[in-house]
C-alpha cells in the first residue's frame, strides 16, 4: 500500500475583484483534501471555475458533499437538478427560469439561503450566448464610498418573487400575480453582515422596495446599487464549454444567465450546498 | 354654403362597446361641419376610425384644428405632426416610445391630459404593429357595485419611470435619474368627468394606490387592468395605409402590438389639448 501524497491546491485569479480558476484534477477534487481551501476561496472570490472538469452526475454529487451539506432539490433527491428552458425536459420551471436572466440571488424567502450552487454544462448554447454572470457583492460593498455605506447601514428591503415576475411579464393577469404572491415576501437587510464580519449587498430582481423610504429614493438605491455591484470590475461572465463546472457563493454574489435561444438545447445540471448562515442585520 | 352633393357620411359600430368606423369624404371632415357630431361620437365610442382616408400632414393638422385646440408636448414642434417610429434617425427619443407597447393613456404625468390623439399610418410593417384600444368608461360601467364602492375615492401615484421599467427592468443609475427627473403625479383611480360619466385611470405609469399596502395595491391595479382590457372592451385596429384613427385619451387606454423595430413603421400623430383635469 502506498501512502497518498498530500494534494496541493492549484488556483489562479481571473480578475482582481472576482473569480478564481481551479486547475486540480477530478481525483484531487474528489479526495476532499483541499475542501477547506476551496471553501475559503469561494467566500473570498465569489465564483470558482473548474474548466472542463467533466464530472459525471454522481461525481458532482460526491464533490458537492466534500464541501458541505448537500441540499436536495425538488423530486431529484440526492441527484443533480437539470436546468433548461426546453419545456419538454423541464415543463414546470421554464416560467420561473425566465427570471434567471436578471441579477438575483437564490433563497431570498428563506431565513437561511443556500450557501452555494454548483453548475455544470452538458450542452452549451452557441458561443456568445447563455453565459453565466456572477457579481461579487462583498467586493462591491467594500468598494462603496464611505458616505454610501453610512447611508445604507441598517436599511431593510422587501424581497418577493412576484416583484421579479414584472421584469419579464409586466402585464400579468391577476391569477398569475396571485400565484406568485402566494410564494410570499421577506424583509432582508440591504447590507448583510456575515459571521466572519465581512459585509455583502443583498440586491437583485426580487428586491421590491426599501422599507421606510419613498418610491423614488427606493428605486434610486436598489437600481443604483445593482448598477454599481454589476459593473464590469465586480463581474465574471463564464462562457460555457461542455464539461465546465462553476461554483458561486450565493451569500456574497448576484448571478444571472445571459440571454440565449430557448430552443437551442442548452442543458445544465446543478447541485446546491445547504445554507449555514441566516441573513443578518448585525 | 350648401353641402356638396358628393358628401359622404356613414357611421357604423366596429364592436358593441368600442369603436365606430366613419366613411366620409375629406371635404366634409375639413369643413368642420361635423365637428360636434365627431366629438360626441368620440366620447361615446372611444375610438373613431377613418378607413384609408389618406390625409396629408397639412390636412390632418387642419382637421385636428376643426375639433379643438391643437396641442403639443415638450420637445414636440408646435403646429406639426409628431412622428411615431422606432427609427432613431427620425425620432431621437424613440426609446421612450417602447413603453407604448403596454397599456397606457397619454398625459398621466399632467393634471390635464390631452383630450385626444389623431394618428395616421405612413409606413406599415409586414406584420404586427396593430394598435389596441380599450374603453375605460365601458369597463368602469360594467364593474360590479361592490368593486365600484371599494375603489371609489382611491388615488394612485403615477410615475413615468415605472413604465420605462416595463421594457428596461435593469436600468443604470443615470438612466433611472433621467426618468425620475420627470417626477410623479397623484391622480384619481376613477375619473368623474364633467359629463358625470366615470372612467378608470390605469396603465403602465400606475405605481401605487395611495394608502394601500404594496401587494394589495399591485393586485388591484393588475386586476382592474385585466378587467378593462377584456376582449369585450377592446378594439384591435389592424392598420391599412392611409387609415386615420382618433381616440378619446380621457376614456381609453391604448398600446401598440409588437413589430419589427427595423421595419420602418411610421405613424404621424397630432393631439387635441386637454379640456378637463383629472377629477
Amino acid at each position: 500500500m502506498t501512502v497518498a501524497t498530500r494534494v496541493e491546491l492549484k488556483a489562479e485569479d481571473i480578475k482582481p475583484d472576482v473569480g478564481t480558476r481551479i486547475l486540480n484534477s477530478k481525483e484531487e477534487l474528489l479526495s476532499g483534501q483541499i475542501s477547506d481551501e476551496i471553501r475559503e476561496l469561494l467566500t473570498r472570490r465569489g465564483v470558482l471555475v473548474f474548466p472542463q472538469i467533466d464530472f459525471a452526475d454522481e461525481e458532482q454529487v460526491a464533490f458537492t458533499k466534500t464541501l458541505g451539506n448537500f441540499a436536495p432539490e425538488g423530486d431529484h433527491g440526492e441527484n443533480v437538478h437539470p436546468i433548461t428552458l426546453d419545456v419538454k425536459t423541464n415543463p414546470s420551471s421554464a416560467e420561473y427560469l425566465k427570471g434567471s436572466l436578471y441579477w438575483h440571488l437564490d433563497g431570498v424567502r428563506n431565513t437561511v439561503p443556500i450557501l452555494a450552487s454548483l453548475l455544470s454544462c452538458r450542452v452549451p448554447s452557441p458561443k456568445g450566448t447563455g453565459n453565466t454572470g456572477v457579481a461579487n457583492t462583498y467586493s462591491a460593498y467594500e468598494a462603496l464610498p464611505q458616505e454610501t455605506k453610512d447611508e445604507i447601514e441598517g436599511m431593510t428591503v422587501i424581497h418577493a418573487p412576484w416583484a421579479s415576475m414584472f421584469y419579464y411579464d409586466p402585464e400579468p393577469n391577476i391569477d398569475k400575480l396571485k400565484g406568485f404572491m402566494g410564494a410570499g415576501e421577506a424583509e432582508l437587510p440591504l447590507v448583510w453582515k456575515h459571521k466572519d464580519g465581512r459585509k455583502s449587498l443583498v440586491l437583485g430582481c426580487t428586491a421590491h422596495h426599501v422599507v421606510g423610504v419613498d418610491h423614488t429614493k427606493s428605486a434610486q438605491l436598489l437600481h443604483g446599487l445593482r448598477d454599481w455591484a454589476t459593473q464590469d470590475r465586480f463581474v465574471y461572465s463564464h462562457e460555457w464549454t461542455a464539461g465546465d463546472m462553476i461554483i458561486w457563493d450565493n451569500t456574497g454574489t448576484l448571478h444571472r444567465a445571459e440571454e440565449y435561444d430557448p430552443t437551442c438545447g442548452r442543458l445544465m445540471v446543478r447541485t446546491k450546498l445547504e445554507g449555514e448562515e441566516a441573513f443578518a442585520f448585525e | 354654403m350648401a353641402t356638396s352633393t358628393q358628401a359622404r357620411w356613414q357611421v357604423s359600430d366596429v364592436t358593441p362597446n368600442i369603436g365606430s368606423s366613419i366613411v366620409a369624404d375629406k371635404a366634409t371632415l375639413l369643413s368642420g361641419e361635423r365637428r360636434d357630431e365627431i366629438r360626441a361620437l368620440m366620447e361615446q365610442r372611444g375610438v373613431l376610425v377613418f378607413p384609408e382616408i389618406g390625409m396629408t400632414d397639412a390636412e390632418q393638422i387642419e382637421f385636428t384644428k376643426t375639433l379643438g385646440t391643437m396641442g403639443h408636448d415638450t420637445g414636440e414642434k408646435e403646429g406639426e405632426v409628431y412622428p411615431i417610429t422606432m427609427d432613431q434617425k427620425i425620432n431621437p427619443n424613440a426609446d421612450y416610445l417602447k413603453g407604448a407597447f403596454f397599456w397606457h393613456l397619454d398625459g398621466s404625468m399632467s393634471q390635464k391630459p390631452i383630450l385626444a390623439s389623431i394618428m395616421s399610418s405612413r409606413v406599415l410593417p409586414s406584420e404586427g404593429g396593430d394598435t389596441e384600444f380599450c374603453n375605460t368608461y365601458a369597463a368602469y360601467d360594467a364593474l360590479d357595485d361592490e368593486l365600484k364602492e371599494q375603489i371609489d375615492g382611491l388615488k394612485v401615484i403615477h410615475a413615468m419611470w415605472r413604465s420605462q421599467l416595463y421594457y428596461n427592468p435593469e436600468p443604470t443609475y443615470e438612466q433611472m435619474q433621467r426618468w425620475q427627473s420627470i417626477g410623479h403625479n397623484e391622480i384619481p383611480l376613477v375619473w368623474t368627468h364633467r359629463s358625470g360619466r366615470k372612467s378608470l385611470v390605469l396603465g403602465n405609469t400606475a405605481m401605487q394606490v395611495v394608502g394601500m399596502d404594496l401587494p394589495q395595491s399591485e393586485a388591484l391595479l393588475v386586476r382592474l387592468r385585466e378587467w378593462a382590457t377584456r376582449p369585450e372592451f377592446v378594439l384591435r385596429h389592424k392598420w391599412k395605409l392611409g387609415d386615420m384613427v382618433i381616440w378619446d385619451n380621457t376614456g381609453t387606454l391604448h398600446r401598440a402590438t409588437p413589430y419589427d423595430h427595423s421595419s420602418g413603421r411610421l405613424m404621424h400623430r397630432t393631439k387635441l389639448e386637454g379640456e378637463e383635469a383629472f377629477a
